[in-house]
């Protein structure tokens, strides 16, 4: 799933290290977050989005998930 | 955080637990060692000791940490944090999770004592427990790479 986090993060002059601490991951789990190879939970997903003061749509894009 | 101390020590009692039988198991192949003539089974036992002490290290170097841990709160939160991580749970499971752990530790207790016992059951079960070892560790390597 595609995400905002990355720039956020730039934007906010972040590390992945202080986010990942802020949010109660691993750093690991921020970078796989970022390359598109995990996708967040739910909870993860809105502790993100609180971090950033955004909504979860606002970070994270669903514009890729199939609806039936 | 409360509850993760109390896993913690609830975990250091379990880790130091398995210690004692090990060790127990590791005498009981030494005082075999100095009776036995058998060359190959001498051969075999001292291979078994030195799984046993193997053993011991890991279960010493878990020790100390859950040890370290209870006692030190920021090393507490990056244990927790490192345990709770959902990407590691989420591969934890995809490589079969707590149900696989527990046979490995099970089944190296058993290969360790079926020495004395039945040497076809030895071979079997170390067999058995080399290769949950290696499919273990194929499949996590895997998923790290994939998540």
């Amino acid at each position: 799933m595609k995400t905002k986090i990355a720039i956020l993060r730039k934007q906010r002059k972040i590390s992945q290290e202080e986010l990942a601490n802020a949010v109660g991951v691993t750093r690991q789990t921020i970078t796989s977050l970022e390359s598109e190879k995990y996708t967040a939970s739910l909870v993860l997903a809105y502790k993100i989005a609180k971090h950033f003061q955004m909504t979860i749509e606002e970070v994270f894009d669903f514009s890729d998930v199939e609806e039936l | 955080m409360e509850n993760f101390i109390k896993s913690l020590k609830h975990r250091l009692y379990l880790t130091s637990s398995y210690s004692l039988f090990v060790l127990l198991i590791s005498i009981i192949g030494i005082t075999k060692f100095m009776n036995t003539t058998d060359e190959s089974m001498r051969y075999l036992i001292s291979i078994n000791i030195g799984f046993s002490i193997g053993i011991l290290v890991a279960m010493l170097f878990f020790c100390s940490q859950y040890f370290t841990c209870i006692r030190n709160d920021a090393k507490c939160k990056a244990l927790y944090i490192k345990e709770t991580d959902e990407r590691a749970c989420f591969i934890e499971t995809k490589t079969g999770g707590t149900p696989v752990n527990f046979l490995l530790f099970i089944g190296l207790l058993a290969t360790l004592s079926f020495l004395y016992i039945n040497l076809t059951v030895y071979v079997t079960l170390l067999a058995t427990v080399i290769f949950i070892c290696i499919t273990k560790l194929s499949l996590y390597v895997y998923y790290s790479r994939v998540y």
